[in-house]
């Protein structure tokens, strides 16, 4: 049976079980840390105050990555838009090259197309879930998903013979 | 076969920045709500989720003045299981190559259901000997059987008005998943926890990580279930209530992943001083081929094939009457032939399997009558841990001196020794005393197998540091968070397409060892630094040096190729301060 509405106790129980995937997503999205934690503390602050609008047609964690999505797209657009960059190179020890050029592939995608390879690959979310949360059908995220499967496949293969 | 998924969730962990801890609080001022306590609703939702309906009679309580635990000391808690239940657990008991006596009567406890799915547990117990036991049965959408035992001795001794048997058993598999390090893993479906409780105790309380959760008491016994409860979630704490105080109840977590399950450290008893040295001793029975026990023919077929096939003869123990458990012993020449050195040793389990080992024979006693026994945790949730060795002909009694400082006596028959000690009571030693009473040997600590020391801490480790060596070995560094503060670095290795692995480290929240912990590696380095030091320089055998600035206090630095040749390989490295003084070093081994 479909049930509508949402307690705090479900809410504040996701907050806490899946805190730091929400705020390293939303912060990939906006592309910086703390503008991703506020992204996820207004989201969840929206869920608070519509919970009762919760319908119960899809799983509740999908409802609240659209909130979280939509909400760290909007600061996005609000923020002067900054480089994603990986973590600086210090002299002579270890760094993570982007030498299959993945990342810069990643950072040049639309932001949709972006979050659909967080929600899938850092979330571990499933195809219907992250078409609910990004309100696009199915197909749409198998597409993405499929492009950057095939992007990474090619790029592996040029230096992993 | 290339991970296309893998690497992208690494690539995609470098482009999602570390961001600060929730803070519900925030989200209700912003939300313009005030804080609600939760507290106590969320114990009680907790509670009617896991749909706790006491089914059963309290028991007769009659008291015998045996410690509170009439009850079970009398074997007839609660009440005798229906016939189908009984049937069922004949029946399976047929069906164990190690089944409890003939005749042993189930006696229903306590069931709870959760009627969202129509779950159903049953606890029963049976007293088997001068053994109790706890038999949980899980029926409906999750299914399964657990069975736990513990030495009727413990309810005299322990102590405490409830002794816990089983804690987080896990059945079934649940919804949850969650990263701890670099591996992820799913919930179990229910997980139980039950145990024996004294006449005068009214309820249990038992603290989880979803809450404080209060079990009333019934049948002088107490099982909670924690229904699709959290990954890793643990009972943390216990209470008995009577109806004018609140008792601590000592017990053993069960452990999750590779850390926990330990109980707080505590002092392991002190070795005793020996009266008489005992060297070279030797099982005279075995030597002389006498046929003590039981032929190895008794052996389920399915364990025979491997204790039979280099054995010179064998037979099989039971070294404690009172419990199903037989351990079969063995003379052994080498694959080759020649004469019988080895001595083999296997306990049989009661699905017929067998787990053991061999000693080169002239070896067993040669430092004393009672080498170390293997310890060995049945199952995570298990409260009692079973140690099980030989003696020599030298010992006529063994005592376990335990961390509690009591004892308890060692069932030892035909030279084998099996007992259970509460994994709450470790750690132990092991004593021998020959036939007049004298003190002739004593085993190493013993201890719980998993516990103690950091272990990685709910939270996917991130990509850190990646290098590739001239050689072609690959390593990336992640690092996560550990259970005690500090944090715990994955470093994976990848030399060929089939040749690859992970190596994980935790540190404490305090470090205080030597300030490098480096690994090499095939035209590779790396490992972590304590936090003081700001710089690692690494020294050749040319006399070059190459100085590395760690990264979040990790170093991975990949050799050039000119230092892989012999004459200018890596030598050493040399931890430094930001002041430049050396506070470390860490040779590496020459290329022979």
């Amino acid at each position: 049976m479909w049930r509508e509405g949402v307690s705090l106790a479900q809410l504040e129980s996701l907050y806490r079980d899946r805190y730091d995937h929400f705020a390293r997503v939303a912060a990939a999205i906006v592309g910086d840390a703390e503008a991703g934690r506020d992204a996820v503390q207004h989201a969840f602050a929206t869920a608070v105050r519509k919970r009762r609008s919760f319908r119960g047609t899809g799983p509740l964690e999908a409802w609240l990555w659209r909130i979280v999505v939509n909400e760290a797209r909007r600061l996005a657009r609000e923020r002067r838009p900054e480089p994603v960059e990986p973590p600086p190179d210090p002299a002579a020890n270890g760094r993570v090259p982007d030498e299959l050029g993945v990342r810069a592939w990643i950072a040049s995608l639309p932001p949709r197309q972006r979050a659909a390879l967080f929600l899938r690959y850092y979330a571990d979310l499933d195809y219907r879930s992250i078409a609910e949360a990004l309100e696009v059908e199915v197909g749409t995220v198998s597409a993405t998903l499929s492009a950057a499967h095939t992007t990474l496949r090619k790029a592996l293969k040029e230096v992993e013979p | 076969m290339i991970d296309v998924d893998q690497r992208l969730r690494e690539e995609l962990d470098l482009l999602a920045p570390a961001t600060p801890g929730p803070d519900w609080d925030g989200v209700l001022r912003l939300a313009g709500r005030r804080r609600r306590r939760f507290a106590v609703a969320a114990a009680v939702v907790a509670a009617a989720a896991c749909g706790i309906l006491v089914a059963t009679p309290l028991g007769a309580g009659i008291v015998h003045g045996l410690g509170g635990f009439s009850a079970w000391l009398t074997g007839q808690p609660g009440e005798p299981a229906s016939p189908k239940e009984q049937r069922a657990f004949e029946q399976a008991n047929a069906r164990s190559w190690l089944g409890f006596p003939a005749g042993t009567q189930l006696r229903r406890l306590a069931t709870v259901t959760e009627p969202a799915t129509g779950t159903t547990v049953d606890l029963f117990g049976f007293r088997s000997r001068s053994r109790l036991c706890l038999r949980v049965g899980v029926t409906g959408k999750t299914r399964g059987t657990a069975t736990s035992c513990g030495p009727l001795d413990e309810l005299r001794k322990a102590g405490a008005p409830v002794r816990v048997v089983l804690v987080d058993s896990a059945f079934g598999t649940g919804t949850k998943k969650a990263w701890y390090g670099l591996t992820r893993y799913r919930n179990s479906a229910l997980q139980v926890t039950a145990g024996i409780i004294a006449d005068g105790v009214r309820r249990v309380l038992v603290v989880d990580g979803s809450g404080r959760h209060t079990i009333r008491a019934t049948s002088n016994a107490f099982l909670y279930v924690a229904s699709e409860p959290d990954v890793g979630q643990r009972v943390r704490r216990i209470w008995a209530e009577t109806d004018t105080s609140r008792i601590r109840v000592p017990f053993a977590p069960a452990p999750f992943g590779v850390g926990g399950g330990s109980a707080p450290q505590r002092r392991a008893p002190a070795p005793p001083t020996v009266d008489r040295k005992v060297r070279g001793g030797t099982i005279g029975w075995l030597n002389r081929h006498e046929p003590r026990g039981q032929p190895l023919d008794v052996l389920p077929a399915s364990a025979r094939w491997s204790i039979e096939r280099h054995a010179v003869f064998g037979r099989v123990i039971t070294p404690d009457p009172d419990r199903p458990l037989r351990v079969a012993i063995t003379l052994n020449h080498s694959r080759h032939g020649h004469r019988a050195k080895g001595l083999c040793m296997w306990l049989m389990i009661r699905d017929g399997g067998s787990g053991g080992g061999c000693a080169v024979r002239a070896t067993v006693f040669a430092q004393g009558p009672i080498p170390i026994g293997q310890i060995a945790v049945r199952v995570s949730s298990d409260e009692f841990a079973t140690v099980q060795g030989l003696a020599s002909d030298d010992v006529a009694r063994i005592v376990a001196f335990l961390a509690d400082g009591q004892t308890m006596p060692v069932p030892l028959a035909d030279n084998v020794y099996v007992v259970d000690i509460a994994r709450v009571r470790l750690p132990a030693r092991l004593v021998a005393y020959d036939a007049k009473h004298r003190v002739i040997g004593y085993t190493t600590t013993i201890t719980a197998v998993l516990g103690g020391g950091p272990s990685p801490a709910r939270g996917r480790a991130r990509l850190l540091l990646h290098g590739v060596s001239p050689t072609g070995t690959t390593a990336a560094l992640y690092v996560g968070k550990s259970t005690t503060g500090g944090r715990c670095m994955f470093l994976h290795i990848r030399q060929s397409k089939h040749v690859g692995g992970t190596m994980q480290w935790c540190s404490p929240a305090r470090w205080r060892g030597s300030p490098l912990l480096l690994n090499a590696l095939p035209g590779l380095v790396a490992g972590a630094v304590r936090p003081d030091v700001a710089t690692v320089v690494f020294r050749f055998a040319d006399g070059t040096r190459a100085t590395v600035t760690p990264t979040e206090g990790f170093v991975l630095y990949v050799v050039p190729r000119a230092h892989l040749a012999r004459g200018h390989e890596l030598v050493g490295a040399v931890a430094r301060t930001a002041a430049g003084k050396t506070i470390g070093t860490q040779p590496f081994a020459r290329r022979r």
